[in-house]
């Protein structure tokens, strides 16, 4: 338990969301508790014992077809319109509604 | 109106008994009045579905070029739609307008369907229940004390109360059949690969998948033949030709022999559920179907290596929110560190949270090989199960759910009890398969969906199988409510 309070908090840190008091608490700390016991059971299956001679367990999921995307030129000159020479700064264009 | 088939509908379109404005205005007026009792869409988009109602009854040579035209549709609220809303379900996105069309979005716009809005989900699809929504939870048609399943909760609920003859979901580990078992509608989820995830908002890149919800498996064909397809702009889009789904809906299955994994019909199974899928198969055998035990003896690992591989792609693809480029921005901060940890901490709910906490933990040094790595290659195991059995068998036959729909609260405050919702649907991601889920039965007046798993791309054989049984059977007909 206290380990995974540990890391919780190292992790938050990691990826950018806060540990506040409140996220602390004791319903919380045992989900995560009981989430990571759920994932004992992966870390002791013994890979070796399985009777799987022909499968390659080591088959990577990311066999991807090569990339055909379209490789498009920046828009450099719609970047150069919104640099503000002034200020040194890029107006970002905004996409989200006020 | 609201209780004819698409096909139906279609006809009628086609053959000027009704307009594509008389069509829009009567499930708009479903919406406004009905949707208040299950709470199915964060978006009505009345303005752009009527103009596109009144263009296409201008223009009516395009009706006959199309049987998808003038049919509503729905979106669940993570495809991108171009000016319009696409929130994801997340306080993160409450205000976010896309700026281009999803793929399978732009494809039923190519189809001349009429949109009619954005559909409820669970924040970031996370969640079983669609609960976690920011826009408040969806409620079950049937009974709304009950949750609608998720994360594709508003679009089985808004199919199945007959508020939209048809809508789009998605499913990562069980999110478009496990709401369409609760809420008594047919859903597919097709193979990955099969239907272009551009424009949806990512959760898990290798097991996210679009998919439909319909009210009968040929509803579904006829959606599914429309969005299927390779797409150059999706890296993981597969370039296989896609059949003419409705074509081969009647073909005899007299030589099908369907599996039943002893792993799942055993005496752990609720004896409601298996006494409703029992019927089930009785249906089937009937229609000359052959049934055959199977095993499928990794599937005790399924649940595990799911919530270690789905979190820790959701903490790669969530880490863009961070409150600058887009999304929502806190109020309080002094500095760039502080805008971006307050903007994810209040913007993100507590699953999500919860789902980016442990997928950093599963990656980070000294747990990755444990845990992620291991994860892995027991997926490769997975999928090798499906393999040998697809050896012997055309198809595989299923509960979809342990029970039927479950309270709201129930197990809000457990996620290892809410994990555990998806034990007969994730195997079927893990493994890349495509699953179709239909309406089976109810017990205590809660519908309860069977389940059938396809081998890759044999999405045809789902859909012939299914509709030969709604042929035979009439539960996809049940309302859940009472005509006036």
């Amino acid at each position: 338990m206290k380990n995974c309070e540990i890391s919780a908090e190292k992790l938050k840190n990691l990826y950018k969301l806060s540990c506040l008091k409140q996220d602390k608490n004791e319903q919380n700390i045992e989900s995560l508790q009981n989430i990571v016991n759920l994932f004992k059971i992966i870390k002791d299956v013994n890979l070796n014992q399985q009777n799987n001679s022909n499968i390659d367990i080591t088959k990577s999921l990311n066999e991807l077809r090569s990339d055909t995307a379209i490789k498009v030129e920046p828009f450099l000159n719609d970047i150069c319109s919104t640099f503000n020479t002034e200020t040194q700064r890029i107006k970002v264009p905004q996409v989200v509604e006020k | 109106m609201h209780n004819l088939t698409i096909k139906d509908l279609s006809e009628k379109i086609a053959a000027k008994e009704v307009s594509c404005f008389e069509v829009t205005q009567h499930f708009l007026s479903r919406i406004k009045s009905l949707d208040k009792k299950i709470n199915s869409f964060i978006t009505v988009t009345e303005e752009i579905a009527l103009n596109k109602a009144k263009e296409l009854d201008n223009n009516f040579s395009i009706i006959s070029q199309n049987p998808l035209a003038g049919i509503p549709i729905a979106h669940k609220d993570l495809f991108a739609t171009k000016g319009i809303l696409t929130t994801s379900g997340s306080k993160m996105l409450a205000n976010y307008k896309a700026p281009y069309n999803a793929t399978v979005v732009k494809k039923l716009d190519a189809a001349q369907m009429i949109m009619l809005g954005k559909l409820n989900m669970d924040e970031f699809a996370m969640g079983s229940s669609n609960e976690t929504s920011y826009f408040g939870a969806c409620l079950n048609p049937w009974n709304t004390d009950y949750v609608a399943g998720g994360s594709s909760g508003g679009s089985a609920a808004a199919v199945a109360m007959r508020l939209v003859p048809a809508t789009t979901g998605t499913d990562t580990g069980g999110s478009i059949r496990l709401p369409a078992s609760f809420c008594g509608v047919t859903g597919i989820k097709p193979t990955y690969g099969r239907v272009s995830r551009w424009g949806m908002t990512a959760f898990a890149s290798s097991l996210d998948q679009a998919g439909v919800f319909a009210n009968s498996a040929y509803d579904c064909a006829l959606l599914l033949e429309q969005i299927a397809g390779f797409d150059s702009k999706d890296s993981t889009s597969i370039n296989t030709p896609v059949p003419k789904y409705t074509n081969s809906l009647d073909k005899s299955l007299d030589n099908i022999t369907i599996g039943l994994p002893k792993e799942f019909f055993n005496d752990s199974l609720d004896q409601n559920v298996a006494k409703v899928l029992t019927e089930s198969i009785e249906s089937f055998k009937k229609l000359g179907v052959n049934f055959k035990e199977i095993s499928l003896p990794n599937n005790h690992l399924c649940i595990p290596a799911y919530y270690i591989l789905a979190p820790a792609e959701a903490s790669s693809n969530l880490a863009r929110y961070d409150g600058i480029r887009y999304g929502y921005r806190s109020k309080e901060y002094t500095n760039i560190e502080e805008l971006i940890i307050n903007s994810r901490h209040e913007g993100f709910g507590e699953e999500v949270k919860r789902r980016i906490l442990t997928g950093t933990f599963v990656l980070s040094s000294g747990y990755y090989d444990a845990y992620y790595l291991k994860a892995k290659k027991i997926r490769e195991l997975i999928r090798y199960d499906f393999d040998q059995a697809f050896n012997k068998v055309d198809a595989i036959f299923a509960p979809t759910s342990p029970s039927t729909a479950f309270k709201l609260k129930e197990k809000y405050n457990d996620p290892v009890s809410m994990y555990l919702s998806d034990i007969f649907t994730i195997a079927v991601n893990l493994a890349n398969l495509p699953a179709i889920t239909a309406p089976a039965g109810f017990i205590n007046n809660l519908p309860l969906g069977l389940q059938l798993i396809g081998n890759t791309f044999n999405e045809e054989l789902l859909l012939n199988l299914t509709h030969k049984y709604q042929q035979e059977t009439n539960h996809h007909l049940n309302l859940p409510y009472k005509e006036s």
